[in-house]
Order: structure tokens, then C-alpha cells, then sequence
């Protein structure tokens, strides 16, 4: 649960460049059906950005 | 695409919301159900409900079919089943880093993931962990299909280790991810010290996307999980330093 994001921007924060990351991943060592756009799949509108992992 | 799971409830009434969890309740599952205790889900309005799941592809399935209207899965499932269809959006990062892990007797032989190779996974169908092997295989130069994955119960993953799968085999299990060393030293066991996939870290809460009306209760649910995993982190802390105090406490009594 403890890194830079959940401390420094929100708790269950998701971020761009590691969805991006997993997607590749996923992509070239799994295997999708269908590709599609990684940024429809998560969202971060429902989270409260004052809730912080304390550190 | 069903929309169940919400009540269609005045503001004032508790939303009753089902919520599947990745697998049969254990220690990491603890924030939800101490804020339920708590109370803090029925302050934010929400009835929750905490069911017991059977691996993060069958908690995605149910997402993505309406069946529940929230769930934990870890990314590698939401993203494969997302590419079969799968009507779901992560909306909370639950775990950082990935906790997911392989154990194997030290008397195995075995020093590295390449090792593994010819040999028995004991682990259960419905396990997240058996969609990112392939990933790690070859992150590490291996083929996939190298290895045999033995079907075990979903609790079963310790009592795995302690002999119910076959020993003879050097079998591995994957999870629990954090068996404590003093654990792994009782049942002659070692961890997982090769190659790992950089980013294939993340748990994620999944839901579909849902109309205007119930993005709110999504939202007050969503930080129903956050504050239970805030205070549960800050009432570790206190009863952590309540444990040092009194073990200075003690070691004064014995100086004396």
C-alpha cells in the first residue's frame, strides 16, 4: 500500500504510467482478445485526495 | 448490462451494496471488515455486505456480469478479462506492490525461478496467480508450459506446504504472500528471489461503470475502504508502540 503516490498524492490512487506498464505487460506476455484503451479501464474521480497513506 | 446491487433508496436509507472479495477472507481483507465493525460504511450510508470469493477472475466475472456491483481483483485478471468483454473499471489501488509470491521447500534444491522448471505448482484454479505465471515465466527466460499446476482448495495453501501436496514433487504454492520467516523456517520453505515483472504489482478494486445516480454511492463505499485502511494503520502504530512501551517497561523491571 506504501509508495510515493498513495503518500504524496492520494490513497488507492491509480496511476497513468503503471497502467500503462501493466497493459504492456499483460499485452505482450498474456495476451489480449481485444485491445483497447488502458485509460477506460480505471478511474480515480471516486477517490477522496485528502485521505493520504500516512507516513 | 444489469445495474444490481443498488436500492433504489431514499437518501436517508442505508444502500444496501454487495462487495466480492478476491478470495476466502485472510489477513489483508482485515481494513474492510474492522471499518464495518466500526461502523464507518453505515456513516457514509452504506449496508455493506462482504462476500467470500474464489480468485480475482471469478470476482471480475461477477462485476462484469451485474452480479455484484464491487469487487477485488488483482489488474492482470481485470485487464484480460477487460479484453474478453468484461464491463469493469479499477477505481482504487488497493496493494502498491504485489503480494503475491512462491514458496518451495528449501530441501527442493531449488535456488531460482528457472529451477522450477519440471515442476508441480500446487495452487487453486480460480487463483490470480496462475494468470501473471506466464508473465514471470518469461520474464525469466522460461516456458510457461514447463511447469504443472496441481489443483488445491482455496485455503489450503499453507497446509499445502505442510504436506497435502505431494513433497515429492518439490511442489510450490503460490501465496500466502506474507507467510512470516518465522513460518517459512517451521515448514522449510523458501521464497521466490528471481526475476519479477516491474509493474504487475497492483490489486485494484474493480465496478463497472454505473449511471450518475450511483456514482455516489460508490464514492461514499470507496471512502468507507480508504478511512478503514487509514485508522487500522494508525490503531497498528498505536498498539506497536503500546508493545515497545511495555517491552521497555519489562526491561526496566528486569534491570531493577
Amino acid at each position: 500500500m506504501r509508495d510515493k503516490y498513495s503518500e504524496g498524492v492520494a490513497l488507492g490512487i491509480l496511476d497513468d504510467a503503471r497502467m500503462a506498464a501493466d497493459y504492456d505487460i499483460v499485452k505482450t506476455y498474456l495476451g489480449l482478445e481485444q485491445p483497447f484503451d488502458v485509460k477506460i479501464a480505471y478511474t480515480n474521480e471516486f477517490l477522496d485526495r485528502s485521505i493520504k497513506m500516512p507516513k | 448490462m444489469p445495474r444490481a446491487g443498488f436500492a433504489a433508496a431514499p437518501s436517508f436509507a442505508q444502500t444496501k451494496v454487495d462487495f466480492i472479495l478476491n478470495w476466502v477472507p485472510g489477513g489483508d481483507h482485515v481494513p474492510y471488515y474492522y471499518a464495518k465493525k466500526m461502523g464507518w460504511y453505515k456513516e457514509a450510508g452504506i449496508d455493506l455486505d462482504i462476500e467470500p470469493g474464489k480468485g480475482s477472475a471469478v470476482a471480475v466475472q461477477k462485476v462484469g456480469a451485474g452480479a455484484n456491483p464491487i469487487g477485488l481483483a488483482d489488474m492482470p485478471n481485470a485487464l484480460t478479462l477487460r479484453g474478453k468483454g468484461a464491463d469493469t473499471v479499477g477505481v482504487f489501488n488497493v496493494y502498491a506492490n504485489s503480494p503475491q509470491g512462491l514458496y518451495w521447500l528449501k530441501s527442493s534444491g531449488i535456488k531460482s525461478v528457472k529451477d522450477l522448471a519440471g515442476k508441480k505448482i500446487g495452487n487453486p484454479a480460480g487463483d490470480g496467480a496462475r494468470t501473471i505465471w506466464p508473465a514471470l515465466a518469461k520474464a525469466n527466460g522460461m516456458d510457461p508450459n514447463s511447469v504443472t499446476w496441481v489443483n488445491i482448495d482455496a485455503n489450503a495453501k499453507l497446509s499445502g506446504a505442510e504436506g497435502e501436496v505431494d513433497r515429492r514433487d518439490h511442489l510450490v504454492l503460490q501465496h500466502p504472500p506474507h507467510l512470516p520467516a518465522r513460518a517459512r523456517r517451521r515448514h522449510g520453505l523458501r521464497r521466490l528471489e528471481g526475476r519479477r515483472p516491474q509493474h504487475l504489482r497492483q490489486h485494484h478494486h474493480r465496478q463497472r461503470r454505473l449511471p450518475e445516480e450511483e456514482q455516489g454511492d460508490r464514492r461514499r463505499l470507496r471512502q468507507g475502504h480508504a478511512e478503514g485502511l487509514r485508522r487500522l494503520r494508525r490503531h497498528a502504530r498505536a498498539l506497536r508502540a503500546g508493545a515497545d512501551r511495555r517491552q521497555r517497561r519489562a526491561a526496566a523491571r528486569q534491570r531493577d
